[in-house]
């Protein structure tokens, strides 16, 4: 009796301290120790600081245009991107219209998108090879493709614009959405035209959902990968690619280090902000329930507001991912299955060959134990920060208490999303290859590296959910006569299931596309998807791109269904970020 | 002329909700309150009278200018809306401002800084919130907030004020002083309004005259007093809480009820008519007059300055009336006969029954 007694005291002592310690190892070890790494190969390699390395930067113009482009094209993008989702913010928050859930659930799916999928649209849609200048050749009889489109810099901002549209329109129509339309109509009866309206009373109230929205689509454009290493091509570098050259092209890890340091400071301090104006728009004035702020258009000009934005979206958003399905099906002979067919069988019988189909293997096993391994320490780090799990053991230890309280692990164990992936496969490289942590060899760094990514998405997905279950609840629960074991499976398990399904699911997706680190560190014999479709594209032939369309759709179709299952599962407006 | 005259404003909503035929015109100086309950179209037609909404047809003329097709803040018109919609941004000064900085819109002159802010400070001073200007909207309590509304749709000097439900979200000691005070801001400012609500003490309280919407339609205009002595029809008498309605059927020079024979003046100009109003303050305890009724108390509730009494007839019916309190009244149970007072007895046009 008494030893059941101490036992089951030791496990409430060792439960909690575990799943608040394993989730901190992990990032000890797989995130602030590379991290910590790159700083000293940067600053210290030798030992002692030696800063030649950051003054060798300063003074080559080659890595301070580099830092411009990347900073400017950051800057179009996001004006570009806010510009044109501004109106079909309004449209979404003002408006009902038909299909509008269905025009939502569409222009979110670019949100999941890997880079790799979203560049190859592009390619599909604008490139030599794509359907635009295929379909001009053919209407006007050419000999050689019109629009040429490819390594452009319009080509890296509309692929930029496309992967950010959803995010600004997200962010800001649902702010919109709750923003009083009779504050609108009061300046209106005060004098102001439509426009003074907008520029003086909701442009001012939409200032930090513009703010958060913009920055966000600015820190991604900054660390643009995927989109500028295959759309721009040798012309164009951001930081990232420039980092990934470095380390891939001349193995010049100090000078990687030092791009990396760089971006990170910068990408920290813009997250800061970030995070700041986003605590400012969860707490906004007197919002209202969105039904009463919405309606039908009611005349030419509201309709025509609605048609034309309902019009861009669609072009903008469907027209590339439907050519890339397309192009996947069709050969200059017309409509194939081939490039489907081909993805399994090696036709050189050559031993350094990875026949795609096996990268299509690689990546499903990739994204399961990812999302296992995500999963866990995800839950582990919840419970963890869960208000009610303040146990017997953490009221007696002052400490870990306060620990547990101040929720320091929570902004933590968000710093990954912060962080460029190609600076993680650096840091990897970096710290990981050498005793007493040498994984150089084994696939399990490919999981460590797309957890590290996921586990982010997994606690915002859970954590809310747990929080939303107030303790009043269970105590309702029990007052109406069901045990705590009943009250667990009622309750709790009902709302947090769906939130884990929705961390698992997006752990998933996100291992299914991750492009910049795994393209570091990934074997070659190992190949993950997005990195055999790079490396076909890389190759000649139409074959080769006609492989790399098919493999990119089925990433895209992969994703999308994942983020439909998100959706679905979604309670409320939980897991937002 | 008049200030404003509406012709045959219609609107009709896809869900088959419309605005039908609605006639109104409003002179100078005067407050007109839509009286009605919610969804009887008194909101959308203050705000197709604003011109946030335009209806599908007919006219709105203003000193016999057409403004139909004007936009909002063309109109020259203030609006104080329900909950206030006080920007947040802005402060008390910020937000009473906003319309002296949109001046120049019809025809008068724009205003520099010094001119704003004495008007500003006027229009805070009448609204009895001086000095009030640097304040944060968000911090105000809920009745400075209404008076910083108000004080924001009076400071252009509109030409029509339109408030919507203006006492609507105070608790009740606040409304009952603003009910007071909120006439005479008006009258002192010169404002012609029209005002909004559902709570007919209100309407009668502010309004110079109402106007009873009922399913999108003006059911009857008058002055307070008017209304509630003379309802149009049984409906209005129902929304007004006048419950004691009998059958009624014109027999020589009286007519005969559930209740008995009763002597109604001015019988004879209002041959087709069929239900009965007794007021409740229509009953005198004793037998004088010519309209004596006996029935039996069935209830006798003591409300401060009157009797709540219930009397069952004969016939079953039961009637409500109020008597002043310093009357002995029988217990329940026993008879009791009263005299109904002719003048406080309203013949009206048979109709359906409305619920409201």
């Amino acid at each position: 009796m008494q030893d059941a007694g101490k036992l089951s005291r030791l496990a409430s002592c060792i439960l909690p301290l575990a799943s608040c310690l394993l989730p901190l190892a992990f990032l000890l070890l797989f995130y602030f120790y590379p991290l910590t790494s790159i700083l000293t190969l940067s600053f210290a390699p030798d030992g002692i600081l030696d800063l030649s390395a950051l003054e060798n930067l300063v003074q080559t113009p080659r890595y301070l245009r580099t830092l411009w482009f990347t900073l400017w094209q950051a800057l179009v993008s996001t004006l570009l991107t806010v510009g044109l989702a501004l109106p079909g913010a309004c449209v979404f928050a003002r408006f009902e219209f038909p299909g509008k859930s269905l025009v939502q659930a569409l222009t979110t799916i670019p949100f999941v998108l890997p880079t790799i999928v979203v560049a190859m649209a592009f390619s599909a849609l604008l490139g030599p090879r794509g359907l635009v200048n295929t379909a001009l050749v053919a209407l006007l009889g050419l000999d050689r493709p019109p629009l040429n489109l490819q390594y452009t810099l319009t080509i890296i901002l509309l692929a930029h614009v496309f992967y950010n549209y959803t995010l600004v329109l997200r962010i800001v129509s649902t702010y919109w959405a709750n923003l009083d339309p009779r504050l609108t109509e009061a300046a209106r009866m005060l004098g102001a035209s439509r426009w003074r309206a907008f520029r003086e009373v909701t442009l001012p109230l939409l200032i930090p959902a513009v703010g958060a929205a913009a920055l966000l689509t600015f820190i991604f454009c900054f660390t643009s990968f995927g989109v500028i290493l295959i759309l721009g091509g040798p012309r164009f570098a951001t930081l990232e690619v420039e980092i990934y050259r470095q380390t891939i092209n001349a193995f010049n890890l100090p000078l990687a280090a030092t791009l990396s340091i760089f971006q990170i400071v910068f990408t920290f301090v813009l997250m800061t902000v970030y995070t700041r104006l986003q605590a400012r728009t969860s707490l906004p004035l007197e919002l209202r329930s969105r039904r009463s702020t919405q309606r039908r258009p009611r005349n030419w000009r509201e309709r025509l507001l609605v048609s034309a934005n309902v019009g861009l979206m669609l072009a903008l958003l469907v027209t590339p991912l439907g050519s890339l399905a397309a192009r996947s099906f069709t050969a200059e002979s017309g409509l194939t299955l081939d490039f489907y067919r081909s993805l399994f069988y090696n036709p050189r019988e050559s031993a350094f060959y990875v026949p795609p189909g096996i990268a299509v293997l690689n990546s499903l096993g990739f994204a399961l134990a990812t999302t296992v391994l995500a999963v866990t320490l995800g839950l582990m780090a919840v419970s963890a920060l869960a208000p009610q799990q303040e146990t017997r053991f953490l009221r007696r230890n002052g400490v870990l208490r306060r620990f547990a309280k101040t929720r320091f692990l929570d902004p933590i164990l968000m710093l990954p999303l912060g962080t460029s992936a190609v600076t993680l496969g650096l840091g990897y490289i970096v710290a990981l290859d050498e005793p007493p942590l040498d994984l150089r060899a084994s696939p399990l760094l490919v999981v460590l590296a797309h957890t590290l990514v996921a586990l982010p998405f997994v606690v915002r997905s859970v954590m809310p959910a747990l929080h939303a279950i107030s303790p009043r609840l269970r105590e309702a629960a029990g007052l109406l006569g069901a045990s705590p074991w009943r009250v667990w499976r009622e309750i709790d398990l009902p709302i947090v299931a769906r939130a884990v399904l929705v961390g698992a699911v997006f752990a998933f997706t996100i291992s299914m596309g991750e492009f910049g680190a795994t393209n570091l560190i990934a074997r070659p014999e190992r190949p993950t998807l997005p990195v055999a479709i790079y490396r076909y594209l890389g190759r000649p032939g139409a074959a080769n791109y006609g492989q790399a369309l098919a493999m990119a759709t089925l990433l895209m179709v992969v994703c999308a269904v994942g983020f439909l299952v998100i959706e679905g599962l979604r309670v409320g407006e939980i897991g937002e970020f | 002329m008049s200030l404003l005259e509406l012709r045959h404003i219609h609107k009709s909503y896809p869900d088959g909700w419309t605005l039908a035929d609605v006639e109104l015109t409003i002179e100078r100086g005067e407050i007109v309150c839509l009286l009605g309950p919610s969804g009887c179209g008194k909101t959308t037609l203050l705000r197709v009278i604003a011109g946030l909404e335009a209806p599908d047809g007919g006219q709105l003329l203003v000193d016999g200018e057409d403004v139909t097709h004007t936009p909002p803040h063309l109109r020259g018109f203030g609006l104080m809306f329900q909950e206030y919609a006080l920007f947040p941004h802005k402060d008390v000064f910020g937000n009473v401002a906003f319309g002296l900085r949109m001046l120049p819109r019809t025809g008068s002159r724009s205003l520099d800084r010094n001119a704003i802010a004495e008007r500003v400070a006027e229009a805070l001073t009448l609204v009895g919130l001086g000095g009030f200007e640097r304040r944060d909207v968000s911090q105000l309590s809920g009745g400075e907030q209404q008076r910083v509304a108000l004080a924001r749709s009076l400071a252009p000097r509109p030409r029509l004020l339109m408030l919507d439900e203006p006492l609507g979200a105070l608790d009740r000691n606040l409304r009952e002083r603003l009910l007071d005070e909120l006439p005479q801001i008006l009258h002192q400012a010169g404002a012609t309004a029209i005002t909004v609500t559902h709570d007919q003490e209100e309407a009668f309280a502010i309004a110079d005259r109402v106007v009873l919407m009922h399913g999108g339609r003006v059911v009857q205009i008058g002055t307070p007093r008017e209304v509630y002595r003379r309802p149009a029809s049984v409906w209005v008498a129902q929304f007004l809480g006048l419950t004691n309605l009998l059958n009624a059927e014109i027999v020589d020079d009286a007519i005969e009820t559930e209740i008995g024979r009763l002597v109604v003046p001015g019988l004879k100009s209002q041959i087709s008519n069929r239900k009965l109003l007794i007021r409740p303050e229509a009953a005198q305890l004793g037998d004088a007059g010519p309209n004596v009724v006996h029935g039996v108390v069935t209830e006798r509730s003591f409300r401060g300055e009157r009797y709540r009494l219930g009397v069952r007839y004969e016939s079953g019916i039961e009637l409500a009336f109020n008597t002043p309190a310093n009357v002995d009244l029988p217990d329940c149970g026993e008879p009791i006969t009263l005299s109904l007072d002719p003048q406080a007895l309203t013949l009206l046009p048979a109709e359906k029954t409305y619920r409201t």
